[in-house]
C-alpha cells in the first residue's frame, strides 16, 4: 500500500499536465483567403455547425473582392454561360447559347444578330441585315440588295440571279413589259418590246419643199409633214407610232438600193408654133436636140408627143391643127433616128390650155407641142 | 366577091393592128432601171424582168437578194424598189380626159421609194400604197416604205 500511493499521486499530478500540454484549440475564424464567406478547406475541427464537407470554397483564391458568390464560394453565374456575372457583359444569355469571353452570344458573321438568332449565318461583312440576320431585300425579289443589280423590281416580277427582271427574248424590254415576247435576235424594238413591221418616211422634194402623207391602220391615222419624218407600224390594230424626224444619213442607208434604182426624171421640152401653123421654127431645133440626147442616154422606149393650140378658131379646126403639130414633131424625131413605135402621139385641140384664156384669144404659149422622154 | 374579101381582110388587118395598139396602150409604165435579179408575176406565170420591159396593171414585181429596179408610170410617177421586195400594182388608171384616175399598189415586203406624179396632183385620194398593216395616202409627195418580213 505504501508503494502505490506515491504512484497514484504522481499520475494524479501528471494527468492534468498531460492534458494541459495538449495544444490548445485556437478558436480562430476558419481560413477564407478570398474573404467570400466560404471557408477554403474543410476541417472537422472548424465544422462547428456540422455542415457537409462539400460546402467548402471551390474557388478559394480566384474570387475578387466584393464579388457575390454562390454556396460553393464561386462567383455567381446567373445565366450559366460559364462567364461569371461580374465579367458577363451580356447577363441573361439564354440557356445553351455559346458565348464569347465577354459572356455575349457569338456573332460569327458580325452582322449584329447573334448566331443563335441568325437565320442567315455567313452574311458578308458590311451587308445590312434584317432582324433575322438576313441581308435586306427591299424589292422582295429574292435577290438580296447587296447582290441586286436591279433594285426596285416591281412586285411579283420574276428575276434572274442578278435580281433583274427576266428578258427571255433578250430584246432589252423585260418580259413583264414585252408585248411581243418572241422577237428574233438582233431586231430593234420599241418600248413595248415590239419591232415595227413597217416604217414610212416622208421625203422632201429636190427643192426642199415637202408635202404631206397619211398613214392609216384600223386604229386610226398619223400624218407626216416634215422632211425625213417617219412613223412605224406594229400591227393593224395599233395606231401608227408618233412621228419622229429621222436622221437623213440613216434613211439613205436603209433605203440605199431602192433610192439608187429611182428612174431618171422625164425630160420635158415644149416647142411653140406660129398661129395656124404646124411648121417647126429654128428655135425648136435646140429643144429637139436635147430631146434626142435624152432618148439616147436613157435608152428610152417611150416618148410622148402632145399637141395643143390656142383658143382662136373652132374646136374641129384646132383638133386637126394640134394633131398636125404633134405629127410634125414626131416625124422630125423619126427622121433623126428615133423608132416610130417608141413615140406616142396625143392631141388636145384647144383643151388643156397652158395659159387659161377665154375663147378666141391669141396666146402664143398655148400654141405648143409638149415632148416627154420616159 | 373579091372586093368583099378585100374589105374583110382590111377590117381584120385593122382589127389586128388595133389590138396591138390596145395592148401597148394597156401598159402603164416601163422598167427604167434594173440591177441584179428581178421577176414579174403576170397571169400566174413568172417572167424575168429586162430593162425597158412594159409594166401592166396587176403585175407583181419581185426582186431577189441583190436586185433593185425602178419603174416610171404614164403619169410620171415613179417607184423604185430594193432587194427582197414584193410590190404589186393593184390598180392603175390614167385617163384624165375621162376623169378616170387611180393608182393603188401594195408592198408586202422589202423597201419602196415612191415619187408622186400627175395622178397624185389630179386625184390625191385615188393614190394609195398599202402595207400589210396600214395604208399610205398622199398629198403630192414622195415617201419611202420599208416592210419587214416577220
Amino acid at each position: 500500500m505504501r508503494k502505490t500511493l506515491p504512484a497514484l499521486i504522481l499520475i494524479a499530478l501528471w494527468f492534468p499536465l498531460v492534458v494541459l500540454s495538449c495544444a490548445p484549440i485556437k478558436a480562430s475564424v476558419p481560413v477564407d483567403s478570398d474573404r467570400d464567406g466560404v471557408p477554403d478547406n474543410y476541417d472537422y475541427r472548424y465544422d462547428l455547425h456540422f455542415t457537409s464537407p462539400q460546402y467548402y470554397d471551390k474557388c478559394p483564391t480566384s474570387t475578387p473582392m466584393g464579388v457575390k458568390v454562390d454556396k460553393h464560394g464561386c462567383p455567381l453565374d446567373t445565366d450559366q454561360d460559364t462567364v461569371p456575372d461580374y465579367l458577363d457583359k451580356c447577363p441573361g444569355t439564354p440557356t445553351g447559347v455559346k458565348v464569347d469571353k465577354d459572356g455575349c452570344p457569338l456573332d460569327t458573321d458580325q452582322d449584329n444578330v447573334p448566331d443563335y438568332l441568325d437565320k442567315c449565318p455567313g452574311t458578308p461583312a458590311g451587308v445590312k441585315v434584317d432582324k433575322d440576320g438576313c441581308p435586306l431585300d427591299s424589292d422582295m425579289d429574292d435577290v438580296s440588295d447587296y447582290l441586286d443589280k436591279c433594285p426596285g423590281t416591281p412586285a411579283g416580277v420574276k428575276v434572274d440571279k442578278d435580281g433583274c427582271p427576266l428578258d427571255t427574248d433578250k430584246d432589252g424590254v423585260p418580259d413583264y413589259l414585252d408585248k411581243c415576247p418572241d422577237t428574233p435576235p438582233g431586231v430593234l424594238v420599241d418600248q413595248n418590246g415590239c419591232s415595227p413591221t413597217a416604217r414610212i418616211v416622208l421625203l422632201p422634194e429636190p427643192d426642199g419643199k415637202v408635202g404631206e402623207i397619211s398613214v392609216t391602220t384600223a386604229a386610226g391615222s398619223q400624218m407626216l409633214n416634215k422632211p425625213w419624218e417617219a412613223t412605224e407600224l406594229v400591227s393593224a390594230d395599233q395606231l401608227p407610232s408618233a412621228p419622229k424626224v429621222m436622221d437623213e444619213t440613216e434613211v439613205r442607208k436603209i433605203f440605199k438600193e431602192a433610192l439608187a434604182a429611182q428612174p431618171d426624171p422625164s425630160v420635158v421640152r415644149i416647142i411653140y408654133f406660129k398661129s395656124g401653123s404646124a411648121a417647126l421654127t429654128s428655135g425648136a431645133l435646140r429643144s429637139i436636140q436635147e430631146i434626142l440626147e435624152a432618148i439616147q442616154s436613157q435608152q428610152s422606149n417611150h416618148v410622148m408627143v402632145l399637141g395643143y393650140t390656142d383658143t382662136v378658131a373652132s374646136v374641129q379646126y384646132n383638133r386637126k391643127l394640134s394633131q398636125r403639130r404633134a405629127k410634125s414633131v414626131a416625124d422630125l424625131l423619126v427622121s433623126k433616128g428615133v423608132q416610130r413605135a417608141v413615140i406616142e402621139i396625143e392631141y388636145y385641140g384647144k383643151e388643156k390650155l397652158l395659159v387659161p384664156t377665154p375663147d378666141g384669144v391669141n396666146e402664143p404659149r398655148n400654141r405648143r407641142v409638149e415632148i416627154f422622154v420616159r | 366577091m373579091r372586093s368583099f374579101i378585100k374589105i374583110i381582110c382590111l377590117v381584120v388587118l385593122v382589127a389586128c393592128l388595133d389590138a396591138r395598139l390596145t395592148q401597148a396602150d394597156d401598159s402603164i409604165g416601163a422598167i427604167k432601171k434594173l440591177n441584179g435579179a428581178a421577176t414579174f408575176v403576170r397571169d400566174k406565170t413568172e417572167l424575168k424582168v429586162k430593162l425597158g420591159d412594159p409594166v401592166f396593171m396587176k403585175d407583181v414585181l419581185k426582186t431577189g437578194n441583190t436586185g433593185s429596179l425602178g419603174v416610171t408610170f404614164k403619169d410620171n410617177s415613179m417607184i423604185s424598189v430594193g432587194p427582197n421586195t414584193v410590190y404589186t400594182i393593184d390598180e392603175y388608171v390614167f385617163k384624165p380626159s375621162e376623169q378616170k384616175l387611180a393608182f393603188v399598189s401594195n408592198i408586202s415586203k422589202g423597201t419602196l421609194n415612191f415619187v408622186s406624179g400627175s395622178l397624185t396632183k389630179l386625184a390625191p385620194d385615188a393614190v394609195k400604197v398599202k402595207t400589210p398593216e396600214g395604208t399610205i395616202g398622199f398629198r403630192g409627195t414622195r415617201c419611202l416604205v420599208k416592210v419587214e418580213n416577220n
